[in-house]
């Protein structure tokens, strides 16, 4: 048997092998070249080919583009066909090679989970009958399997995001900057923190990291996803409890909880789930809580974007299974949250590359 | 050979990506998949070479002349064989797919009843392919 354990970057073991870490290397620097030299292209192509459509495209009188229209100028233009065309084999690459070699040692990987599930600090409740919603169940961003049906989905998603982040979250640096900047009650009071679709658990972790003498809970849907957030989370010995359960029906008790996070949860819900889980965040915060999301930015915020950036957040809906992502920046999520009784704002986003901070507040 | 966690392996909604078409003949975007594979392939090499060329240095190994006249054994031939063979199915596998246009195949993905495709933890991407059937369906 191979020696896998190569070391690690920060807080990521290095991939079990050269060929698949350079693999991961080669997707890593195609994505970088795709989004800056192919793009800088795109940018000015489609404003172009926008300005010369039929009807001139942009912002509509609901505040919203009309994709038909972007659609029609964009989709057979080979310029803008390749780029979903790399795009789309990129990510294909990125979890073939990812797949590929964790599959290859699959008892190794079950065997470490099976061991870390049943050590401390923190521990891990799974619900092997918890019937799981099919909204959950699709490849979201065509990760083999997706969250719930690939045993290895923690491995993957670690991996598979790390791409994303371009190398730059390898130590959860993105998650700490997010959980120090966190919008806290207005009194102080931080005892106990609920992360919903908390995933790999990195920012859960990281919330524990600022708040140490808080009760940190993470909740997830996949069981997979959970099992690795534990893991990390013994490794780090960090004291944090991880629940199997759905965001719109956590269990926790009324009015028991000062914050709660969510960040890129909701984009990957159907809108209706979206309310349900708002107004379940309502119930369980004592008032004064906080509930802070960061997701994509929705309804009327999007009407200064750049065509294209409309059209890609489309092709990322059509083509790389994210099912719910036209459906909610379609929607208006502030207005969603005051519905559920929230006073909601927006914050200037915390990270450079995403999206708004909702920030919503129980009242006293 | 130990068994799958419980929690894991429900059923999946499968996306279905390898079926897409975006260029104007599918053949075209094979043809791409293959490119970008072999940019991989090619760097994944050089990669290590460069380690390769580190480590035999710092040990004072490398002499060009040593890589140059060096002749492989039978195990080493076999070896190779699989290494090329691999990276063979790597680089030329999407153009041995039968494809489905983009929108038809993402369109079905959503519909009411979308395809269902078996846990994936109890397979390896070689039964999934096999799974498949010829039509990718
Ligand atoms: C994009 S991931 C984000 C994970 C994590 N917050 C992070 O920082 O990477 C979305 C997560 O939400 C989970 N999820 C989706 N729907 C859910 C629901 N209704 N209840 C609980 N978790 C859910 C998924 O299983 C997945 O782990």
């Amino acid at each position: 048997m191979v020696n896998i354990d190569r070391g690690s970057n920060g807080r990521t073991p290095r991939l079990p092998s050269l060929d698949l870490e350079s693999q991961q290397d080669f997707v890593r620097g195609f994505r970088e070249w795709m989004v800056t030299e192919m793009d800088s292209q795109i940018r000015v192509h489609s404003e172009e080919l926008a300005a010369h459509a039929a009807a001139p495209t942009g912002a509509e009188a609901n505040g919203r583009v009309d994709l038909d229209k972007l659609r029609a100028a964009y989709d057979t233009d080979p310029l803008i066909a390749s780029r979903l065309r790399v795009w789309i084999t990129n990510q294909r690459q990125m979890w073939t090679g990812l797949q590929g070699q964790f599959s290859q040692h699959r008892d190794h990987y079950r065997e470490e989970l099976d061991r870390y599930d049943e050590l401390g600090p923190g521990s891990v409740e799974l619900d092997p009958d918890l019937a799981i919603p099919d909204y959950c169940r699709h490849e979201i961003h065509i990760q083999p399997g997706g969250y719930v049906g690939n045993e290895l989905a923690g491995a993957l998603y670690h991996y598979g995001t790390n791409s994303f982040y371009m190398g730059q979250n390898d130590s959860d640096e993105f998650h700490i900057m997010l959980a120090r900047r966190v919008a806290r009650p207005e009194d102080g009071m931080v005892a106990r923190v609920v992360d919903l679709g908390c995933g790999i658990g990195q920012l859960s972790i990281a919330l524990k990291e600022q708040f140490p003498d808080a009760e940190v809970t993470g909740i997830d849907v996949a069981g997979p996803m959970l099992r690795y957030a534990h893991k990390r989370a013994v490794e780090l010995s960090l004291d944090v409890r991880f629940l199997q359960r759905l965001a719109e029906d956590t269990k926790l008790e009324t009015g028991s909880v000062d914050l709660a996070t969510a960040f890129i949860l909701f984009h990957e819900v159907p809108t209706a789930v979206a309310r349900e889980i708002c107004a379940e965040v309502f119930r369980i915060l004592r008032p004064g809580g906080v509930f802070d999301v960061t997701d994509f930015a929705t309804g009327p915020m999007r009407s200064a974007e750049h065509p294209f950036a409309t059209y890609r957040s489309w092709a990322d809906h059509q083509y790389n299974g994210e099912r719910w992502r036209e459906e909610f920046v379609s929607s208006d999520f502030l207005a969603i949250l005051r519905e559920a009784g929230f006073v909601a704002e927006l914050q200037p986003s915390k990270m450079a590359w995403v999206q708004p901070n909702y920030v919503a507040r129980k009242p006293d | 050979m130990t068994k799958p966690h419980t929690t894991a392996g429900t059923d999946f909604i499968d996306h279905g990506s390898d079926t897409y078409t975006f260029l104007q003949d599918p053949v075209v975007d094979a043809l791409v998949e293959v490119v970008v594979e072999l940019g991989a392939e090619t760097w994944i090499t050089r990669r290590r070479m460069l380690v390769l060329e580190r480590v035999m240095a710092s040990k004072g190994l490398l002499a060009p002349d040593l890589i140059e006249t060096y002749t492989p054994s039978p195990e080493d031939e076999a070896l190779w064989r699989q290494e090329r063979d691999r990276m063979l199915k790597s680089v030329y596998a999407a153009l041995a797919r039968r494809p489905v246009r983009g929108d038809a195949a993402a369109e079905r993905a959503k519909g009411a009843n979308p395809p269902k495709r078996p846990p994936l933890n109890a397979t390896d991407l070689t039964a999934r392919a096999k799974a498949l059937g010829p039509s990718g369906v």
